[in-house]
């Protein structure tokens, strides 16, 4: 195991698609964190330098991570399609790699991308929260700390979504295309035509609600609750509605039930492949 | 002698295509094996069967008398089709990742650079290689660890002169230090030149194996002729060896096994009061009895 980590390890830090596109993830993921702080909008009762506090950063950071998600699956799509198109899966099977060490190593890689975004996403919630709170208290730094790992997630679910099709496909240009695809429009047509109560539970549905946007983070009430006086005015009415969603640790288990799924499938592909 | 690799009735088939059909021989320790036919014969296929790359139909193959497994495939060093590498790595990292899988040493590469001639070439990127050092990349990862068993799927394909003679030299070289080589050729002289024992592979199937000697017979034909040619051939015909004699209209053609040479049939005629006149050598072309035996 240790060993088939080095060996992806050197494969993909030595690639310089691979370093290229996770320093732009990086500075894309900064930029973006930071820029939204010079955002201007008014809404009673809140303040965007709310988001770099406790507990809201919890939320926010998180949120902001989910969005290059799909930009680290392509990289993962990027690195399995060069395997085949470089006849290297050919190379390491040849050498005295079995087929199932061939999917376990790209797994491996998705874990320790997952974790690298982890800790960044980590860094920047502990840090953020630090600077721009007052009156920090330990129980504050950890409440909602579970958002982070519903986000560690949905990474994980995301790169195993797109590993799942660049091993079925074998080319990078038809994974890439029909993975951004899937997500959108594909899947959603698809979900037009079930029931309500079931469009949460397919795959890119689920994985997307890990993250929920500001919407749900009981913070902003629902347009419906405005209620225009008289003078034309809004006043806040209530408590801001739900959305009627599945419960955060349901999607969770919906989602590692799709990503160990779709691991399954992966492995038997592997399984049965002609490595030419 | 320990039995290296044994395929027994093994099969693939791509579609309604036969790529190996009922395919059975052994190869044991210390031989040169060569895996000899034409282009679309089977011969790859075969050889990306017993490496682990494809799933055989049917039959099966055993390595050291075992079902394949990674752990076989670690004791072989292989080169099937063309060498297969990163091309953004250099010839070094990529040897390193192949050195991780077998468990070999940084030591071991360079042994394996070395033999081939590519060290002054480890920091060069895999992708800025010619074809014939991309070549010999290949032949240096099959290398690598002093490997039991080499495979090797047209070793010389596509170098010019110069890598041919090297690669060879090298394979005869592996050969001596006792290997066992199993080697896939469309090439008959280099079979001959190499091998010690052959299969001849046509459309999937295997029209005959053995040792090189008594497939590829070395008879060589000798074209004699006299001024008395049905004394002649009298003579000929008494030789106590047996020989095959054929009358031609410009002069007799005599089949010599392989112990004997022009120069004692000479000695033989003169022996019995017949002087030749005329005495020429003709080796038979390989390409003629190849052909002959994939008709």
């Amino acid at each position: 195991m240790k060993k088939l980590l080095q060996i992806e390890r050197i494969k993909a830090l030595e690639y310089p698609a691979f370093k290229v596109l996770m320093l732009i993830h990086f500075v894309l993921f900064l930029l973006v964190f930071l820029v939204i702080s010079r955002i201007r909008f008014s809404v009673p009762n809140f303040a965007i330098s709310d988001l770099y506090a406790f507990p809201l950063v919890w939320y926010y950071v998180p949120w902001v991570a989910s969005f290059f998600n799909i930009f680290l699956a392509i990289v993962v799509i990027l690195i399995t399609g060069n395997e085949y198109s470089h006849g290297t899966f050919h190379q390491s099977v040849m050498n005295g790699l079995s087929r199932d060490d061939l999917w376990v190593a790209k797994f491996g890689l998705i874990v320790q991308i997952a974790l690298y975004t982890l800790v960044l996403t980590l860094a920047t919630s502990i840090l953020s929260g630090l600077f721009s709170t007052e009156n920090v208290t330990l129980g504050m730094i950890f409440s909602h700390i579970e958002v982070v790992f519903l986000y560690f997630l949905q990474a994980l679910a995301y790169m195993t979504l797109g590993l799942f099709f660049a091993i079925l496909l074998k080319s990078n240009a038809l994974s890439i295309i029909l993975f951004i695809l899937y997500i959108f429009p594909i899947e959603p047509i698809i979900r037009t035509a079930v029931p309500d109560a079931a469009r949460d539970f397919f795959p890119a549905k689920a994985i997307g609600l890990l993250t929920k946007g500001p919407g749900h983070w009981g913070l902003f009430p629902q347009a419906q609750d405005y209620i225009a006086n008289a003078d034309g005015s809004f006043q806040l009415q209530g408590l801001p509605s739900a959305e009627n969603l599945p419960s955060d640790w349901i999607i969770a288990g919906v989602v590692l039930g799709y990503t160990l799924l779709l691991l399954l499938f992966i492995r038997l592909r592997l399984l049965r492949v002609n490595l030419k | 002698m320990q039995e290296v690799l044994t395929l027994e009735n093994l099969h693939k088939s791509y579609g309604q295509t036969h790529a190996v059909n009922d395919v059975s021989l052994s190869v044991k320790s210390g031989q040169v094996y060569g895996l000899l036919g034409p282009n679309g014969s089977g011969k790859t296929t075969t050889l990306g069967v017993i490496m682990g790359l494809l799933q055989p139909n049917g039959g099966y193959y055993r390595w050291f008398g075992e079902p394949g497994t990674k752990m076989h495939r670690r004791r072989i060093g292989a080169l099937i089709e063309n060498p297969h590498f990163y091309p953004y790595l250099s010839v070094c990292d990529n040897m390193r990742i192949i050195a991780r899988i077998k468990d070999y040493t940084d030591e071991d590469i360079k042994m394996a650079l070395g033999i081939t001639g590519l060290l002054s070439r480890k920091h060069s990127k895999f992708g800025h290689l010619s074809l014939g050092l991309r070549q010999r990349l290949g032949i240096a990862a099959a290398l690598l660890g002093d490997p039991e068993v080499l495979v090797l799927d047209e070793p010389t394909n596509g170098l010019d002169p110069e890598g041919f003679a090297d690669i060879r030299r090298i394979i005869l070289e592996q050969a001596a230090k006792g290997k066992t080589i199993i080697m896939a050729s469309h090439l008959l002289d280099e079979v001959e030149k190499v091998c010690s024992h052959v299969a001849v592979l046509k459309n999937g199937k295997l029209l005959a194996d053995g040792p090189v000697g008594k497939l590829l017979t070395t008879e060589t034909v000798v074209l004699v002729d006299a001024d008395d040619r049905s004394k002649l051939k009298e003579v000929m015909n008494s030789h106590p060896a047996g020989l095959r004699v054929e009358s031609h209209p410009e002069c007799l053609h005599v089949y010599l096994p392989a112990n004997l040479k022009a120069g004692d049939l000479n000695r033989f005629a003169h022996e019995q009061g017949v002087v030749v006149s005329q005495l020429q050598t003709q080796r038979p072309t390989l390409e003629n009895q190849f052909l002959e035996l994939i008709k």
